[in-house]
């Protein structure tokens, strides 16, 4: 089985010495709003910056004046030290629109422990939903199973937070994981670029992924896929021979762990690998947790992989603040 | 060891199941909710320490249970503790009872009753007696019971057999009563009598076609002997239904080829309902048929036309697949000239006399024609009187002439009639009787006379004989001429008024017969005349003066033809039968009673010869079923005697139940499967308690 990848920043070493809340004490918070809040103003006293500070036109480069040019831009200490005239070009500053996917399908309310995959995905959603708030980027959700089940548009204005959260929290009502329909219905419906983040445990079929991943790309998204997983499923350690039951599909079947263990690991392997691919092929960046991973290690991934893509993809979706930097990957 | 139910020794194989439970795989218990068994494929049974026994001792003692509750259902004893003799049992006494009445001839059902019969014969056992019977209207031993063994069973029954080859359906009515009740009064006299078959079972064995036309109605009268079982073999024809063809008119009024009224029934079960009914001749050829449409389960009544053809034999129903009762034979009827005098002073138009009413008591019909003389014939018919007179009445006195013509009349045969209408009369008497001393006193009571004392067992009151009839207090008689003193003892009163006088006396004179009448019918003395006993008794006058041979023309297979012998003469009778054959009947037999076939007979006399039909009766037509439910009605027991072989088996299973339920060692097989299913269940609780306490210290 392959690890999912990880990136080593000077953020992370500086998280570790934090305490990082373990999720199923996380989840005794009943307040979707207060968890989020908890996880997001714990990480970022975590990292000691703060997201109020630095708010600013950003240098990018300078470029030869050339007549026309409006001369406000014109950097005359450069033109006192080389006696030749430049204009600063700043990076454009925009607002991020990003949209959070939640699947909610049946599969995502398992968890071998305490904590459902589910609960960690919304808590994750929520989380993120807070932070970008506070960075008042408009944050809009859909949650789907077969077909979307809830759509909360991107915005940014007073109790749009609320409304998300609240949206959040209604408990699972989906069946089976069928991306197809629910992407292309949010591609159909989300025209303006922005950013997708996509929570989903990807226990589906994956023979068309690439074209159902395809629906968000082809709008000129930035996708990320954030795999959550039970412990259970990926290591299958479960013991004792038992009538296994589908949460999706209902069906009972026999199964002697012991003797299955091992084909069910390559399989799982297999498949993992294949939605890899996939997204590689896509350019769409993938992370996969477990329901055992704090959640503001979730966090941390994201806003390392914003740093790692803003330096590395120049100008898809131009950022302000801390998080315009992202790495090649 | 024995067992009494040894099939539930088959229970044994129940022994597998503990084997075969502890060998099958346990189902997992529980379940496991799993988000998606997408990667996952069934599992194969884990067989791991389950193809071999884990617990022996546990099997062996659910095996051992299982053991002895199979055997304690088997019911065990053991034969040797207590041998009881089976009593030596006796054989079956049999009466094999074969209907050989006219139904017996449609179709296919003689041979199916033959079939039946055989039956019988071979299902005997070594010890059984039989006898065959036969019955229509009448029962015939054919072959008795062998009784004390004088010939060996095995001959007795080949012979029973080769008797039974040679029956044959007869064209006789059904008396099944008489039958069933002499067949058991046969077995219980021979229960009785016979010391070999003092307990044996006695049985009928009845071979018939069960119509419902077998007058059973007589059993009711019979009480039917508890130990006598009647097993019923019913013989059905080949093909369904029956019409037959009965006459309705009364036989002594109906003249042949005209106005015949006759009832055409179809049984319920007929395939057909439309019939014709055509007059064939003697030679065989039939006239143009009269249409009759009879639905299943009912009776028409139909006249038919009048006929001109010559030599009609006999009527004939077509559309009938069943033809036995489909004839029918008409004699044709002869007028007889009736001769009657009447000596008298009243004229035959005044109300208050008697000829007045004695002419309308005789009048014509299509069998008699009566004339009527009113003096004395010249003496030259004396002679021919007996011929030519039936009967004379007389009601005045007679002169000399007339008393000497009249006392020869009686001397050689006549019959006459004296009304004594007034004491005028004593003369006449005792000169036509010869007795002087007889004397007529006028009597007239207070209110009226009325008849005491009635001889209904005379031939003139004999009609009267049943009570329904037998009231003559309606006729009141006005004055009377009482006989002194009473007649000498070779006169016999018929008849006393209610004060002890005679009323009517027969004295016979010479070979004739005299009645004297106290009184007379005249409205004046009596109301006779217009009381309803008047017709009849004066026709029973006539008829005891008849000469036919024969009274009727129409008889019945089977029934007794009457012979008047007196006119018969003293010359032998020849009957001629429709088989052609010619039969003499004897000076001294006074019934023909061969008429055991239908068709027209003849009856030849000295000098006269009169033809008579004979049919089937109509009850015999009726051939729906009898349920066998209406004999259980009258108290038959319906069923089958066991055999010898039968009775000892059942004797053995008794004795054996008997010697089982002394000993009860299921009792005993039970109470140890109980303790070995206690032992089974401690040690299992044990065993599961230990091997929790292990799970648990590997946990």
């Amino acid at each position: 089985m392959s690890s999912p990848r990880t990136t080593e920043t000077p953020t992370r070493s500086r998280l570790r010495g934090a305490e990082l809340i373990d999720p199923e004490s996380l989840m005794r918070i009943k307040s979707l709003h207060a968890r989020a809040r908890a996880v997001v103003e714990g990480f970022l006293s975590g990292i000691h910056r703060s997201p109020f500070h630095g708010f600013s036109a950003e240098f990018s480069e300078y470029r030869e004046y050339s007549p026309g040019d409006d001369l406000r831009y014109l950097d005359w200490r450069l033109y006192a030290r080389s006696d030749r005239y430049y204009v600063k070009r700043f990076e454009d500053e925009t607002n991020l629109r990003c949209y959070l996917l939640v699947d909610v399908s049946r599969s995502m309310g398992y968890g071998s422990g305490n904590v459902s995959k589910d609960h960690y995905a919304r808590t994750a959603a929520a989380t993120l939903a807070y932070f970008l708030n506070q960075q008042r980027d408009a944050v809009g959700l859909f949650t789907f199973a077969q077909e979307v089940l809830h759509a909360v548009p991107p915005r940014y204005r007073p109790g749009h937070l609320q409304r998300l959260i609240a949206a959040l929290e209604i408990e699972l009502q989906g069946h089976g994981t069928d991306l197809g329909q629910p992407l292309e219905q949010i591609a159909a419906s989300s025209r303006k670029r922005g950013m997708v983040v996509l929570f989903s445990d990807m226990l589906a079929k994956i023979d068309k992924l690439e074209k159902q991943l395809g629906f968000l790309t082809s709008q000129g998204h930035e996708v990320v896929l954030m795999r959550i997983l039970d412990p259970a499923e990926v290591e299958f350690d479960l013991e004792k021979p038992a009538m296994f039951h589908d949460m999706e599909t209902g069906r009972d079947m026999y199964i002697d762990p012991a003797a299955a263990r091992e084909e069910y690991q390559q399989r799982f392997s297999e498949h993992q690998q294949q939605v890899e691919q996939t997204c590689r092929k896509l350019g769409i960046d993938f992370f996969q947790f477990t329901t055992a991973r704090p959640i503001e290690m979730v966090l941390f991934d994201y806003l390392s992989w914003r740093m790692q893509r803003g330096t590395s993809t120049s100008g898809r979706v131009r950022r302000r603040g801390n998080f315009r930097a992202g790495g090649a990957r | 060891m024995s067992l009494l139910m040894p099939l539930y020794i088959a229970g044994l194989a129940a022994i597998s199941l503990p084997l075969i439970f502890h060998l099958i795989r346990r189902s997992p218990r529980g379940q496991v909710v799993f988000s998606s068994l997408m990667f996952l494929s069934r599992s194969p049974p884990r067989l791991t320490r389950r193809s071999r026994l884990d617990q022996w001792l546990l099997f062996l003692l659910r095996a051992l249970a299982i053991l002895l509750l199979a055997i304690a259902f088997a019911r065990p004893f053991l034969r040797s503790q207590s041998v009881l003799g089976i009593t030596g049992s006796q054989g079956r006494r049999i009466v094999l009872l074969v209907d050989t009445s006219a139904s017996m001839q449609r179709q296919g059902i003689w041979a199916a009753a033959m079939e039946r019969s055989r039956e019988v014969l071979v299902d005997l056992g070594p010890q059984d007696w039989i006898a065959l019977y036969t019955f229509d209207s009448d029962l015939r031993v054919v072959v008795d019971f062998p009784r004390e063994a004088v010939i060996p069973l095995a001959q007795h029954r080949q012979q029973l057999g080769e008797q039974l080859d040679q029956l044959s359906p007869s064209w006789q009515s059904t008396d099944m009563a008489l039958a069933l009740s002499r067949a058991a009064e046969d077995l219980k006299i021979l229960a009785d009598e016979s010391a070999a078959s003092v307990n044996a079972p006695l049985q009928i064995v009845l071979v018939s076609d069960m119509q419902r036309g077998s007058q059973i109605e007589t059993l009711s009268g019979y009480e039917w002997p508890e130990s006598v079982k009647l097993d019923i073999a019913r013989v059905a024809p080949g093909e369904a239904g029956n019409a037959s063809l009965s006459l309705v008119a009364d036989p002594g009024q109906m003249h042949q080829q005209e106005n015949v009224r006759l009832k055409v029934s179809n049984a319920k079960d007929s395939p057909g309902e439309s019939f014709q009914v055509t007059w064939v001749a003697v030679d065989g050829t039939s006239s143009a048929g009269t249409d009759v449409y009879v639905p299943p389960g009912e009776s028409r009544v139909i006249r038919v036309p009048e006929q001109t053809m010559e030599n009609l034999a006999y009527l004939q129903l077509e559309g009938d697949s069943h033809g036995f009762d489909n004839r029918l034979f008409l004699a044709p009827a002869r007028t007889e000239t009736v001769g009657v005098l009447y000596l008298g002073n009243d004229q035959a138009d005044n109300p208050e006399g008697a000829l007045y009413y004695l002419q309308r008591a005789y009048t014509d019909n299509e069998l008699r024609q009566f004339s009527f003389l009113e003096e004395v014939p010249d003496a030259g018919i004396i002679q021919g009187v007996g011929k030519d007179i039936s009967l004379a009445v007389v009601t005045r006195p007679l002169q000399d002439l007339e008393e000497e013509s009249l006392r020869g009349y009686l001397e050689t045969g006549g019959h006459m009639l004296y009304v004594a209408s007034s004491i005028d009369c004593r003369n006449s008497i005792r000169s036509l009787l010869g007795d002087q001393q007889l004397d007529l006193v006028e009597q007239k009571p207070d209110d009226y006379a009325m008849l005491a004392e009635i001889d209904f067992d005379h031939p003139l009151f004999a009609p009267f004989k049943n009570p329904q009839f037998s009231s003559f207090n309606k006729i009141h008689f006005w004055q009377y001429r009482e006989i002194r003193p009473s007649p000498d003892p070779s006169s016999r009163v018929l008849a006393r008024f209610d004060n002890g006088h005679p009323a009517i006396l027969q004295q016979e004179v010479g070979e004739g017969v005299m009645w004297i009448l106290a009184s007379s019918w005249q409205p004046a003395d009596s109301e006779l005349a217009r009381s309803t006993k008047f017709v009849p008794l004066l026709l029973e006058m006539l008829e005891a003066s008849q000469h036919q041979l024969l009274k009727l023309p129409q008889y019945e297979v089977g029934q007794a033809v009457a012979l008047n012998r007196e006119t018969a003469g003293a010359g032998d009778l020849v009957v001629k039968t429709p088989e052609g054959s010619s039969l003499e009947i004897g000076q001294q037999e006074t019934f023909f009673t061969t008429t055991s076939t239908p068709g027209l007979y003849q009856l030849r006399g000295d000098n006269d010869a009169i033809d008579f039909a004979v049919n089937l009766p109509a009850l015999e037509g009726d051939t729906a079923i009898l349920e066998e439910t209406r004999l259980e009605q009258f108290g038959i027991s319906l069923g089958n005697q066991q055999s010898a072989e039968q009775q000892q088996q059942r004797e053995r299973q008794m004795r054996d139940i008997e010697l089982e339920s002394k000993q009860k060692l299921w009792q005993w097989l039970i109470f140890g499967a109980v303790l070995l299913l206690c032992a089974e269940t401690w040690l299992a609780g044990r065993l599961t308690v230990k091997r929790t306490k292990d799970e648990g210290d590997d946990a």
